[in-house]
Order: structure tokens, then sequence, then C-alpha cells
């Protein structure tokens, strides 16, 4: 089988799932739905042939030529790391699409959620496959405008749409950096292809710089949320969950980790930075996590803690003492312990959130947690599965989130960075504890609410894609899980040996069980409020206010640039719009009066024209004029 | 003369000259006692059917050419040359052909339904011709064929005076401007002594020919065609015809026939302008003509209220863009005049469309103000017509910026070692970025009566014809996929040209 026809296959079936359903299936929800899940199945079909088979042959049509010498191309670049995030892209996103038709069983935008699905997949795969710089730009604003169109979902809720204007914006911050970066790169290197760029980047090292660096980790910054450009992921909740769970836990957000380790290379001056911003956002979100009620912030907060790790993990590799055992290995291996905790943070993370909304769903779009409680009883199966999830984002030993937390922890214990070293550490014990509070308030001691009280076990749509995920979420960690098919990624990470072996096996049992203990015993599911609140209501409160991030930026938008968009409006009106645009209009608007004028219509006006014509060029040609 | 080859050679247009005998027919026989629309439905149909069989032809002469076969070798002196390009481009105007006969049928001018049809199906005809035409006498003949048509289909609105009297003047303009092409013909035969393009070109680089008397030549040959391409100041005619004339005839007049005139010039002039010795003298007066076009277009199309009338002074100044590619007098200047052709007709085949469809719900001539909110009523309509003009807008990503863009680039690539911005073509450039400019502002203007005006619609929700909607959707989706992937059509047409 022709790689090319594949690749070019595998763009095409999401669009035209998407096409479809938008301008021949907008009413028809149900065969919308069935249509888009068996096109996703297709989708999943290529894409595991080609991520196990790896047919011959690579892809590339030149797009657009500017210039002449200027070419555009659209490719797929294929290795072992986008088949490693190609196959977290179609488990997670298969499952979803599984999973949404029983969450969105009676959504009355079902149809356009679902073509919002395939919009997304497709963006992603664009993100995951492509071949230089300029088409990872344009799928990354791709993903972007899709997760503002299904963030947008419920579009008759204020919040929905704030919320999705909100990413929109927050996410165009980071990419302005990330569009500088990537000129800055053509600048210096000449070249958008990532292959060529690799090669430059190892001939000419003294291009590289940490502005470049920086620049394009400004769109990292943005599209996986880390500090200052956090704000938009909790708000982005707002969102229909299996969207939360796809595209703002598993795949999405962590296309930032993904685009990191690709262009390693280029982003290695700034790695310092990276690994600091990577290491307070772990920290941070994991803090502001206790604040929280709503289950589906508190797995975001948790998402951006984890995403965290994956950030510090990236710079941790060029940080690490482990550097010194040879050139090539290192250089990747932040990037493949990042990518290997993304691989299993999608799997455990996935499970949560698809978990979360099965409790949802059942208690009737009930969020807050203080309103559920003995869901146990009832809801077996989502009760387990969640339970693992807790247990593996808590890093409980031989389970998928053991393995890859405890390689991060070791490259920062190898490291020289001692202080980000015990910062991690201490985040993981803050994981297992919150973790353990939302899991106890959620599903033991007696319901808090009517809901709740009425909460049943859903069907097997729902349920299924919890038991695959549970099960991934404990055999996803495991080297024979992955073969040797992702061999450059897998097998460029460090294994712990000898002692720190062992204390991270008893620190991961400590933290997660012990989380769950604790949390049983601090949150006491029996009580009706949170126990931080009755003890410390001043740090609860700032802890709900997010630490008040959101405040400050509202403060600076209304104090700050408002102000200054007063005054550049009032120049605009001034001297754009008054002198310039009308002064000119009325200019050219005075000789189009004057050209219509010579234009009467009459035939004999037309003659002299044209005679006018034929006496100026014959002027030319004879070399009068 | 060898007759299976020729038959070969002119299957498509055998096919059509057949087809319009059939179509002359309905108006005779015992339909003639239908009603005109019922009549005009019947032979649109036949056109259809005709124009596709012709089509097919097309394609599998363009198969065979590319295959490599001996099949066309003959090109009888010039008269029929059948390579790759030129049968894509035939290939092109009757697909053009189609979609204007589609638009044509719902609303015939007038009881002679054959005729109407018959014409369109002649000038489709003269357009084929003249751009497998390298010969001197083929291409007068052939311009004659589409001129003589297209007068006739212009006055075809027997009860409206001004579609008369647009014909009359069209007919009078075009008499002077045939005169002045057939002697600047004959000039050029009398220099070369040669009928073929690739004789004459042959002649002129080699310096047999008296260079003045090919000056003479070229410009009276670029006003005759710049008559046919409506530069200006030879434009005159086309604001009364567009406006006074059927609509599908005018979307008919500006596209079809500005590609084969395009072509033509591009066939002719293209050789001559890169190598001749007078090339400075000829870009010259190109220029001006150039200059003039986009700056009188523009500038008139700014106060119309008519928006048929602000259409044709907007083609008046996409023939000075196009021109631009031609004054480049390389390789990339024809591509981009070529690929320009191509995607500006197929936009303001569009955007006539719409109009059409429009006045003829309406009843009578839309102005900008009948479009108030539209929006509204017709959203399809309206998100297809923003296509269109966008893209005569020259907006990214649609392919009229890209368009633009290869011309502008085609310019300033052709003379890279220059000086001062006033030296080569950076001025013209610069000029026709401005009056880009200005062109917005009436483009937009359409527009916003379209979408943003708050009004309470006009126009009643307007129900249009599968075949219309489909003519539509598929020119759209034509416009958007030239912007999104435009190399492809390049890439083709430099691999013919060169």
């Amino acid at each position: 089988m022709n790689a090319a026809f594949l690749y070019q296959l595998l763009f095409l079936l999401p669009l035209l799932t998407a096409a479809v359903i938008a301008c021949f299936l907008r009413t028809k929800h149900n065969l919308a739905a069935n249509f888009s899940v068996l096109s996703g199945l297709i989708f999943s079909a290529i894409a595991l042939f080609l991520i196990y088979v790896r047919p011959e042959g690579d892809w590339s049509v030149t797009w657009l030529t500017l210039g002449g010498s200027f070419e555009l191309k659209f490719g797929v670049l294929f290795n072992d790391l986008s088949a490693l995030m190609l196959l977290v892209l179609i488990i997670v996103g298969f499952l979803v699409q599984v999973f949404s038709l029983g969450y969105m069983k009676d959504d009355l935008g079902k149809a356009r959620f679902f073509a919002g699905l395939s919009i997304f997949m497709f963006a992603m795969l664009g993100i995951v496959l492509a071949d230089n710089l300029v088409m990872i730009f344009i799928f990354w604003e791709l993903v972007g405008f899709s997760s503002y169109v299904l963030i947008n979902h419920y579009f008759d809720k204020p919040s929905a749409v704030s919320a999705s204007k909100k990413a929109f914006i927050v996410n165009r911050i980071g990419d302005f950096g990330f569009l500088l970066g990537i000129l800055f790169v053509y600048w210096q290197f000449g070249t958008f292809d990532l292959v060529e760029l690799e090669e430059r980047a190892r001939l000419s090292p003294g291009y590289l710089s940490t502005g470049m660096a920086l620049l394009l980790f400004c769109g990292v910054i943005g599209k996986s949320a880390q500090m200052p450009l956090h704000v938009w992921l909790p708000d982005a909740m707002e969102g229909p969950t299996p969207i939360s769970a796809l595209i703002h836990a598993a795949t999405m957000v962590a296309a930032g980790i993904y685009f990191s380790a690709r262009v390693y290379f280029l982003m290695l001056p700034g790695m310092e930075v990276i690994m600091w911003v990577g290491t307070i956002t772990a920290v941070f979100a994991a803090v502001v996590a206790f604040g929280q009620n709503d289950i589906k912030k508190i797995l975001a907060f948790s998402t951006l803690s984890q995403l965290g790790y994956m950030v510090a993990a990236l710079g941790l590799g060029a940080a690490s003492s482990l550097q010194r055992h040879g050139e090539h290995a290192v250089i990747s291996t932040g990037a493949a312990v990042a990518m290997y905790h993304l691989t299993t943070h999608a799997f455990f993370k996935a499970l949560l959130f698809l978990g979360s909304g099965s409790v949802i769903h059942a208690c009737h779009h009930e969020q807050d947690i203080y309103k559920m409680g003995g869901l146990y009883g009832e809801m077996k199966i989502t009760s387990i599965t969640f339970g693992i999830g807790v247990l593996a984002i808590g890093g409980f030993p031989f389970l998928a989130g053991f393995f890859s937390k405890d390689s991060i922890l070791h490259l920062a214990h190898e490291s020289d960075f001692n202080l980000v070293s015990y910062l991690l550490f201490g985040t993981t014990a803050l994981t297992g504890l919150y973790m353990g509070r939302l899991f106890v308030v959620t599903f033991f001691g007696k319901p808090r609410s009517a809901h709740a009280e009425r909460a049943k076990e859903n069907g097997p749509a729902i349920v299924l894609p919890l038991v695959i995920l549970g099960i991934l979420s404990v055999i996803g960690g495991y080297e024979w899980f992955f073969g040797h098919t992702f061999e450059a990624v897998i097998g460029a990470i460090p294994n712990a040996e000898g002692p720190f072996k062992m204390l991270m096996i008893i620190t991961g049992l400590l933290f997660s069980v012990g989380g769950l203990i604790v949390g049983w015993l601090v949150w006491n599911p029996s009580k009706d409020s949170d126990t931080l609140e009755n003890v410390a209501p001043g740090l609860f409160k700032a802890l709900v206010a997010k630490l008040y991030f959101d405040s400050i930026y509202d403060w600076y938008v209304k104090k700050v640039q408002d102000r200054g968009a007063l005054i550049l409006g009032f120049l605009d009106q001034l001297f754009i719009t008054g002198l310039m645009v009308r002064g000119t209009a009325e200019i050219i608007g005075l000789m189009g009066i004057v050209s219509r004028s010579l234009h009467g219509g009459n035939i004999g006006g037309y003659v002299y024209w044209f005679a006018i014509g034929v006496v100026v060029l014959g002027a030319i040609a004879f070399g009068v004029l | 003369m060898n007759y299976p080859q020729l038959f070969l050679t002119t299957l498509p247009e055998l096919i059509v000259v057949l087809g319009m005998f059939v179509a002359l027919g309905f108006d005779y026989t015992k339909y003639k006692e239908l009603d005109p629309q019922t009549r005009s439905n019947k032979v649109a149909a036949l056109s259809t059917i005709a124009l596709m069989l012709g089509l097919a032809g097309v394609v599998w002469q363009f198969l065979q050419v590319t295959d490599g076969s001996k099949t066309f070798s003959n090109s009888f002196n010039g008269q029929v040359v059948l390579t790759p390009l030129t049968l894509w481009f035939k290939g092109l105007i009757f697909v053009l052909a189609l979609f204007v006969v589609q638009f044509a049928k719902t609303d015939v001018p007038n009881k002679h339904v054959s005729e109407y049809f018959g014409l369109i199906l002649l000038s489709t005809l003269g357009m084929g011709f003249l751009i497998t035409a390298q010969n001197l006498i083929m291409l007068f003949v052939s311009i004659e064929l589409i001129s003589l048509s297209l007068y006739g289909l212009t006055a075809f609105q027997t009860d409206k005076k001004f579609s008369v009297e647009a014909g009359i003047k069209y007919f009078t303009i075009g008499g002077v401007s045939s005169a002045f092409l057939l002697f600047g013909l004959s000039y050029l035969f009398g220099a070369t002594n040669e009928l073929s393009f690739e004789g004459i070109t042959a002649a002129i680089t080699s310096g047999a020919a008296p260079q003045n008397y090919v000056l003479i030549a070229s410009a009276f040959l670029v006003v005759g065609l710049g008559f046919k391409i409506a530069a200006a100041p030879f434009h005159l005619w086309a604001p009364d015809t567009y406006q006074c004339g059927p609509v599908p005839v005018a979307a008919w007049v500006a596209s079809g026939s500005k590609i084969a005139s395009f072509f033509l010039l591009v066939q002719l002039f293209g050789p001559v302008l890169e190598t001749s010795e007078q090339k400075e003298t000829l870009i010259a007066g190109i220029v001006l003509v150039s200059v003039l076009s986009m700056v009188l277009g523009n500038i008139g199309a700014l106060r119309q209220s008519c928006v048929k009338r602000l259409l044709a002074y907007s083609s008046i100044a996409h023939a000075g863009y196009i021109l631009i590619g031609l004054v480049a007098a390389n390789e990339d200047g024809s591509i981009s005049v070529l690929f320009y052709a191509v995607i500006y007709s197929l936009a303001t085949l569009g955007a006539f469309a719409t109009i059409g469809i429009i006045d003829s719900r309406l009843g009578r001539e839309a102005q900008i103000d009948d479009f108030n909110g539209t929006w509204k009523q017709n959203p399809g309509l309206s998100i297809l017509f923003m296509i269109f003009i966008l893209s005569l807008a020259g907006i990214p990503p649609l392919s009229g910026f890209f368009g633009k863009f290869y011309l502008f680039m085609a310019a300033i690539g052709s003379q890279p070692e220059i000086a001062s911005w006033s030296e080569g073509f950076y001025w013209l450039v610069a000029v026709a970025l401005l009056m880009s400019a200005v062109s917005l502002f009436y483009y937009v203007k359409v527009l916003k009566a379209f979408l943003v005006s708050a009004d309470t619609p006009k126009l009643p929700s307007i129900q249009i014809t599968k075949a219309e909607g489909a003519g539509l959707l598929l020119l759209a989706v034509l416009v958007v996929y030239l912007g999104i992937y435009p190399t492809g059509l390049v890439e083709f047409i430099a691999a013919s040209l060169g």
C-alpha cells in the first residue's frame, strides 16, 4: 500500500466528515453521530496501519511557490515520535467519540458537536504529521479554532461564550510570539522544513539563540496553558465533558509538549527558563486545585499541573547530569520523558474526565462535588475506573502514571537543580491529596442532593470507554506495551535503578494511598462543606479565586488597556478616519464624478475617446512620446 | 488536405455545430407553439448536452495530446493547433459556456429562444477556435465570429430600448476596432510575409522583418485587441453592454471572451515582447493602456449605483491589472496573465450570475440599495456572492489575491537589477496596488449592503433552480480552491508554455 495515498486519506476523512455533516446532516443528529464515529473508526484503522506497518514512501506537495525561490510545502514527516502522538490521538479520539454517543445523546446540537470533533481530529492530525513550521502554525490555529467552537457548544450560556472567547484570545497572545519565533527561525536558517532545520542547526549551532527558543516557547505557553497564560484552561471546562477529555486534557493541550519534542534542537538554549515555567505551573496548579469544588475544574487544574511536569521534564532533559553520557541520546532525553508522561497522562486523564462525565451525566449536569456523594453504591464501574485513574495520577506503583512520573523525578534528581527536584517531588504529594479529596467527596458518604440520590450507572457507550481507558491506565506505562514501534522515544528514557527506584516505589505508594487516606480523614465524606474552608477561610478564598490571576488580568484590561484604546480611538477618528480616509475618499469621489461625466452615453463621444487612444499609441509607436 | 485528420481535430466543434443546428430548429418545429420558458428549458438542455459532448471531445483530445500520440500532429499551418495548453483553455471555455447556458435558461429575453442559445453556442465556437488559432486568417475569422454573435446577443432584449442601443454601440465601436485589427494584421503579414505565429515570431526575432512596420502593426493590434479586452481608452462599449444587455450575456462577454482574448494576447505578443528590438516602445504603449485602464476603471466604478455597471468598470480595471503581466515580458508574466484570466473569469462569471438571478426575480435592474439585508433572507446566495466579490477585490486566501500577486511579482521580477523605485515596474505595481485599495471601497460597499446593512430586506427569499445553485457553488469552490492551491494550475501552465 502506498503511504502517500494513506496520508491523503487520513487528512481527507475527518475533513470530509465535517463538511458532509455541516452541509447535509445538520438536523439529522443520530445519522451525523454514527457517520462521524464510523469515519473515526476507519481513520483509526488507517492510522494504526501507518503506525505499526510503516509503509514505504512519504508525501509532500508544493503548496505555494512565491517569487520563484520561496516554496511552501504541505507534507508529512513520520517518525517514532509522530507515531506515538498519533497513537494517543486515535485511542483517546475514538474512545471519546464513542463516549459522546452516550453523553450527547439528547443534545440539541449533536450534529454540530460531531462536526466540530471531526474538524478537531483533522487539525490535530495536521500538527502531528506536519513536516514544516508554517504548516504546524496553520494547524495550530485550526485546533485553536475547533477548541473555540467546541467550548462554545452551549452557546446560550453566557459563561460558555466568554470562556470560548477567553481561550481564543489568550491563545492568540501566545501564538503571536510563536509566529515571531517561526519567522525568526526562517530568518536565521532560511527554511521551514523540520528535517532541513535539524541538519542546519547541527551544522551551525551559532544561529540558535535563547530569544528564538523562548519565542517558540510562547506558543507552547499558550497552547499547553503554562503560567502565566494558564487562565483559559479552567474556564474551557464550560465545553461538553468529552471535549474536556479529548482536547483540554489528552491531545490539544499536549500539542505544545509534542511540538517542543519535535523541534527540541531549536529549544535547547531556552531550556532553563522552560524548566522553571513548568515547575512553577506544576506547583501552582496543584495548590489551587484544593480550592475548587467543581469536579471538572479540579481535573483542569490537575491537567495544568501535569502539563507543568511535562514542560519541566523538557527543560530538565537539557539540565540533567545525564547529559554527560553522550550528545545525541541525551538531547532527546527530556523530550522522550515528556512524551512518555504525555502518553500515560492522556490515558488516565481522559479516563478521569470521562469518568467525571459519567458522573455529571448521571447527576443531570450537576458538577459541584459537594452536591454529589454516595455514588459508589449505584455507579460501581464508574467509581472503580475513576479510582484507578486517581491511583495512576497519584503514582501508585506499577500503574501507568508511576513509570512516567518516576522518570521525570529521576531526571530532576540527576540535575543540578535541587529546588526543582524538591518542588516536583512535593507536588506529587499534593497531587495524591487533592485527587484523594476529589475521589472521597464525590463517591462516598451520603448523597448531598436529589440528583445524586437518583444517580444510576450509565449505558455501555459511556461505560465501555471507561473500562478500556482503565485498562490502559494500568498497562500503559510498561515497555512491552510500546514494543519496539516507538524505539526512538521510549528507548531514550533513562531508567532509575537501585535505591532511587526503591525510594520511588515507596513514595509512590505512600503518596497515592496516603493521599486517599488523608483525604478521607480531612475531607470526611459525611460532611457537607469543605474542611479547608472551615479551617482557613482566607486561604480557601484565595484558592477559589485561583490566586487572583484573572482579577489582575481584568484590572489590566479595564484600567490600562481600555484607556489606551480610548486615546487611540480618538486619534484614529481625528487623523486616520477623518483626514486620511475621508479626505482621500472625497478627492477620489470627485474624480469619479468627472470621469462619469466624460462618459455620457453618446456614441460620438466614444469615438473621440477611441481616436485619442489611437493618436497617443501612434505617437508612442513613432517615437514622438 | 487530410480529411480524417481535420475531422478528428475539429471534432468538438463539429459536435457543437450540430447541436446549434438542432437548437435553431426548435423555433420552427412543432415546439414553436410552446411558451418561451418551456422551449427555453428544452433548448438549454439540448445545448448542455451538445456542450458536454463537445467537452468530452476536448478531454479526449487532451488525453491524446498529453499521451504524445501523433493523432493531431498536423496543425493546418497553425490554423488549429492542439497542445495541452490550448486544449485545456478550450475545455475551460466549454465549461464556462455550460455555466452560462444554465444561468441563461431561466430568463430568456425574447421569444426567439433558439437563436439566443444558438448565438451562445456560436460564440463558444469562436472562442474555442481563437484559442487554438496560431494563424492570422483563422485569428481574424474567429474574432469576427465571437464579435458578431456577441453583438446580436447584447441587443437580444428587444423589448428594452437600451439593450438594442447597447448592441448598436457595441457593434459600431466593434466595427471600428475590427478595421484597426485587420489593418494591423495586414501590416504584420506585409512585414513578415508569414501567416502562422511561429513564422511571424521567427521573422521578427531574426530581424528579417522591417522593425517600423512591425511597430505600426503592433500599435494597431493593441487598439484592436484593447477593444476586445475592454482596456481604456477603448473600453467605452463595456459599461453600456454589461449594464443593458441580458445579464448572462454580460457574464459571457466578461468571462469567456476575455479569456480567449488574453490567451491570444499572450500567444501573439509574448514572444515578440521578449525578443524584439522595439520591445521598449511596445511595452511603453501597453503600460499606458494598462495604467489608463486601472485608473479609469476603478475611479469610474466608485460612484456607480447600478451593480452591473459597477462590475463593468471593475472589469476594465482588471484588464489593466492583467496587462501588467504582459509588460513583464517574460515567461512568469505570461503564466501570470493566463492564470489571472482564468480566475478572473470564474469570479466575474459568478458575480454576474448572482446579479442576474437577483435581477430576474426583482424584475428590474438591481441597484446597490436593493441588496440591503439580503443576508437575512438568502444566506447561501450572499455567501457565494461574497466569495466572488472578495476574490475580485483580491483578498487572501481567495484566488484573486494570488492572481494579483503573481502578476505583480512577474512585473517586479522582470528587471531584477534596478537602482531606484522609479525604474523598472515598481511604480507600475505601486499604481496597481493603490488602485486595488481604491477598488476595495466599491467592492466592500456592495458587500456591506448584502451583509451588514440593518434595513429590512427588500428582496424576498429567492428560490434558485438546481442548475443555477450547482453552477454558483461549483464556481465558488473553484475560486476558493485555486486560492488555496494555485500551484497546480500555475505549474501546468508553466510546463505547457515552456
